[in-house]
């Protein structure tokens, strides 16, 4: 089978998927007891029939349930994801706000622990046993086995707290007396100031995988014969290390990379929630209290979106890292 | 027989030489040792703390902190004080430890007394209490002549308070039960000072008179009718902020848990004598009174009643002007006066009890105490319980599985491997905790929910690597001739295929616990933990949503149990990943 076909086969499947999974969110929130419309109303605000009707009507809840999912298929493909309950402004308007804050966190956080991840591991597998891999093990280990949240508490305790180096919560600081464009670095500096210890905590709950992973491959690789060939030429041993070994074994870091992409969200809401950082994970825990089912319908189909994606590029990827990879 | 006498022998040793591998290699051992000093924790919870920790709050000041880090940085501390030994005068000799004085016509005698009800022990003594009997009779017989007043005064044992600091709050019970007051109408008076009761005025806090320093908390009339009861000085007839919750015949007194405390949330108390709903600005449906079973009889009337009062803080803290001359003697005093009324015809009689004081103290127990203050050494040990519970537990069930769907597919294969993969892969792409976030407010916090939940959204992983095991031992020749020789699916599976896979599946369920431990503490710790069970992750949620997060042994301990029970897991699994699957040995 060739590149192309194979290409094909991925995608038919990867839109059977998608198809299922937003047809799963469509059933799990219509299973959700409890009316969304004692949320969103304020008891009292809603005095009759006819006013519950407009109301009903406005947020599409009338129809028969098959009218009801084939409208929501269609929104979701068009993106276009309906009123939010909770305050009752277009989601799709939101979604955009909220994105760029969890997506500059996010992926800052898993760039840094990515990079930070794959040296110390190479690093690790070369000198195997040694003092240094013990020590990123180790560390590796602990950092994996802390709750995010608590690294986030301690962060914000001997940081802010005690030394007063960073703000505690919040991603600039109110009222800030600076108008963009002008004083852009003031802005700039601000941001940053306020992200340095959301990051720090994301990277430090990240880049643990990354390097065991790394380590892992990397011992498999490190006894190839090609990396002895290497070596006997002569090449550097960073050269050695980084070019030709890591490349080989760059292979289920990908995988790696494009299934972690489920698993950021999970980082993102406690992050968020511990540092008050008005992300997609923020609005996603507000939501889900608030039983706010377009933003929760949204969020779920863009992230099985953004995974079934990366899934199929990573795919798709090998070929071209790898020539020895058959397609089938 | 000699078969399989044998086989088990086999297995014993092979057991015992994995063991002591396991304890050779120092990581693993590590684990092991941290694991057993966590699991008696657990097992032993009950046994390593007197309290409750659900149920009892205010054990000492909020966030107080732990007595020996006090000790050992020499911060200037006090500690709880129970001045009076005997509060519920449970044997005849509780009338001796008392000084009494009193007028010639009134008189004091202990009672055995075993007509509590349960409700008003619990309410008065807290839930560790035991219902005990006795208490004072009070009896007036008439007035002095020429004298409009008849007192009783009642002073404690002198005791010494012996802390730098002046406590920063106390709270003062009593219990009554007023007679026939309309002719003599009674006032209480309670006194805590360094000066006996003759000295004693009616000076207030805001004086500040520092020779006297006598606070008198309350000349209130006694009455007959029924009152509102008060605790620590908080009327709890607004129940917006406050709710007491009756609970398996304890109360709990409590803010409404969780974070989500919006227009649906609907508490229901199964309290006797105060029910309130939090959604309704309702008087009480039932009075804050309750009768007096056991003394009934001999009453002229039907409608005396128990009461129970508590002079708490009423003012702004006056603790630390109470007992600013610290260190030194103090007493605590009660009186009773009586006032005369027209013609007194007799028959007057007070019955007291529970004549209990606590001075709070800002250090406590070994990992002091949170924003409510709650034993923070008793959330650990039982938090230990419920972590490694949900979390043994929820590894478990996706382990099983993940075997099963594993084992099915792998063996069966065909349209059964074709449909559970995809399911897998479905599974996979839908968001772990936030699906989970979804499920718990569906299905309701609570612990078997959040087990099931982690169990069924863990077990993917597992599956895929269980199946492509099965793949390769499917084509394997001893699976051949066990089919040659005419065994089932069944029989191959059982007697062939999982003795092989089994080394996994101990690591798995090894290195799957941190992860269920993990989930579970960020669950509690987003607010919507199992509120009928105390976890690590709750503890580290009372920290964050108040001011304990900036108290180090707040946090400093729940965090560092979670890390070091996941960590121990992950060590011990993987060394026992190295021993059982010895793949990478070989290589130097």
């Amino acid at each position: 089978m060739g590149l192309r076909e194979y290409i094909v086969k991925r995608i038919i499947y990867t839109v059977i998927l998608l198809f299922i999974v937003i047809t799963l969110n469509f059933i799990i929130f219509m299973l959700m007891p409890g009316d969304p419309m004692a949320m969103f109303a304020q008891p009292g605000k809603i005095r009759d029939e006819a006013q519950r009707q407009a109301v009903m009507e406005r947020f599409g809840l009338n129809d028969p349930m098959y009218i009801r999912y084939g409208k929501y298929v269609l929104n979701m493909l068009t993106f276009n994801f309906g009123i939010s309950y909770m305050n009752q402004v277009p989601v799709s308007e939101e979604i955009g706000d909220r994105m760029i804050y969890t997506f500059i966190l996010v992926g800052i956080s898993t760039v840094l622990s990515i990079i930070i991840g794959i040296i110390l591991g190479v690093l690790s597998a070369y000198k195997r046993g040694g003092k240094l891999d013990t020590v990123n093990v180790v560390s590796a280990l602990t950092f994996y086995s802390l709750p995010s949240f608590w690294i986030g508490m301690i962060f914000l305790l001997v940081f802010s707290v005690h030394l007063h180096w960073f703000p505690i919560s919040g991603f600039q600081t109110v009222g800030l007396n600076a108008v963009w464009p002008q004083d852009w670095a003031v802005i700039l500096g601000d941001r940053l100031w306020h992200m340095v210890l959301p990051v720090a905590t994301l990277t430090l709950f990240m880049y643990g995988g990354y390097l065991l992973l790394t380590r892992a491959v990397m011992l498999e690789t490190l006894t190839d014969d090609y990396v002895l060939t290497a070596r006997a030429k002569g090449l550097k041993e960073r050269t050695v290390l980084f070019k030709h070994a890591l490349k080989n074994a760059s292979l289920p870091l990908i995988t790696n990379v494009a299934l972690s992409f489920a698993f950021v969200m999970t980082g993102a809401i406690i992050t968020e929630q511990v540092f008050s950082w008005r992300g997609m994970g923020q609005w996603l825990f507000k939501s889900i209290l608030f039983y706010d089912y377009p933003v929760l319908q949204a969020i779920f189909y863009l992230l099985a979106l953004v995974v079934l994606a990366a899934n199929f590029l990573s795919d798709i990827l090998y070929g071209f890292i790898d020539p020895r990879v058959k397609y089938g | 027989m000699q078969k399989k006498l044998s086989k088990r022998q086999f297995r014993i040793t092979k057991i015992r030489e994995t063991l002591a591998k396991i304890i050779r290699n120092k990581r693993a051992l590590f684990g092991i040792i941290i694991l057993i000093i966590y699991g008696s924790l657990a097992v032993f919870a009950p046994l390593l703390t007197p309290y409750d920790p659900i149920r009892d709050k205010a054990l000492s000041m909020p966030l107080s902190m732990p007595l020996w880090y006090a000790n050992f940085l020499q911060i200037p501390h006090s500690e709880n004080v129970l001045p009076i030994s005997d509060s519920y005068l449970d044997s005849p000799s509780a009338l001796p430890e008392w000084t009494i004085n009193h007028s010639s016509t009134v008189n004091i005698s202990w009672i055995n007394f075993t007509g509590f009800t349960r409700e008003i022990d619990t309410l008065v003594r807290g839930p560790q209490e035991h219902r005990k009997a006795g208490c004072f009779l009070i009896n007036l017989t008439g007035f002095p002549e020429n004298q409009t007043e008849a007192t009783l005064t009642l002073t404690a044992r002198p005791f010494i308070y012996s802390y730098p600091i002046a406590p920063q709050r106390f709270k003062v019970v009593l219990l009554y039960l007023a007679k026939k007051v309309e002719l003599a109408p009674a006032r209480m008076f309670v006194y805590i000072g360094q000066n006996t009761v003759e000295s004693m005025t009616d000076d207030f806090v805001g004086v500040g008179n520092e020779v006297i320093r006598t606070f008198q908390l309350s000349k209130q009339n006694i009455k007959e009718n029924s009152e509102t009861i008060y605790l620590d000085g908080l009327p709890l007839q607004k129940p917006k902020d406050y709710a007491i919750f009756y609970n398996n015949g304890t109360i709990v007194f409590s803010k409404p848990p969780g974070r989500n405390v919006n227009a649906t949330a609907n508490y229901k108390f199964y309290n006797r004598y105060l029910i309130y709903d939090s959604n309704r600005e309702e008087k009480p449906l039932s009075e804050t009174t309750i009768e007096w079973n056991q003394l009934l009889a001999d009453s002229q009337s039907s409608t005396e009643k128990f009461k129970v009062r508590y002079f708490g803080d009423v003012m702004a803290d006056p603790a630390s002007i109470v007992f600013s001359k610290k260190p030194g003697n103090y007493t605590v005093v009660f009186q009773l006066v009586f006032q005369k009324k027209g013609n007194y015809t007799g028959g007057t009689a007070v019955f007291l009890d529970n004549l209990y004081v606590k001075l709070y103290g800002n250090a406590f127990g070994s990992l002091g105490t949170d924003t409510y203050g709650s034993d923070l050494f008793c959330q650990l040990v039982f938090g230990a319980q419920i972590s490694l519970f949900i979390g043994l537990l929820a590894a478990f069930v996706s382990v099983v599985l993940g075997l099963t769907v594993g084992l099915l597919a792998g063996y069966v294969g065909g349209l059964t491997d074709e449909i559970l993969m995809r399911f897998t892969d479905i599974l996979l792409v839908l968001p772990g905790l936030p699906l989970i976030l979804v499920m718990m407010v569906v299905l309701g916090a609570s612990m078997w929910n959040l087990i099931i939940l982690l169990g069924f959204l863990g077990w993917m992983g597992f599956a895929r690597t269980v199946r492509s095991m099965v793949l390769s031992l499917r084509e394997r020749p001893f699976i051949e001739s066990a089919k040659a020789a005419g065994a089932g699916t069944g029989y191959i599976i059982s007697k062939h295929v999982i003795p092989n896979v089994m080394t996994v599946v101990y690591v798995t369920l090894a290195t799957s616990v941190p992860a269920a431990i993990l989930s579970e503490a960020a669950l509690s710790f987003l607010g919507l933990g199992d509120p009928l069970h105390i976890s690590w992750g709750k503890t580290l949620y009372y920290a964050e949503t108040s001011q304990g997060w900036k108290q180090w042994f707040c946090v400093l301990p729940p965090g560092l149990s979670i890390a070091l029970v996941s960590l121990s897991f992950i060590l011990f699994g993987f060394a026992l990943d190295d021993i059982l699957n010895p793949r990478l040995r070989a290589r130097k």
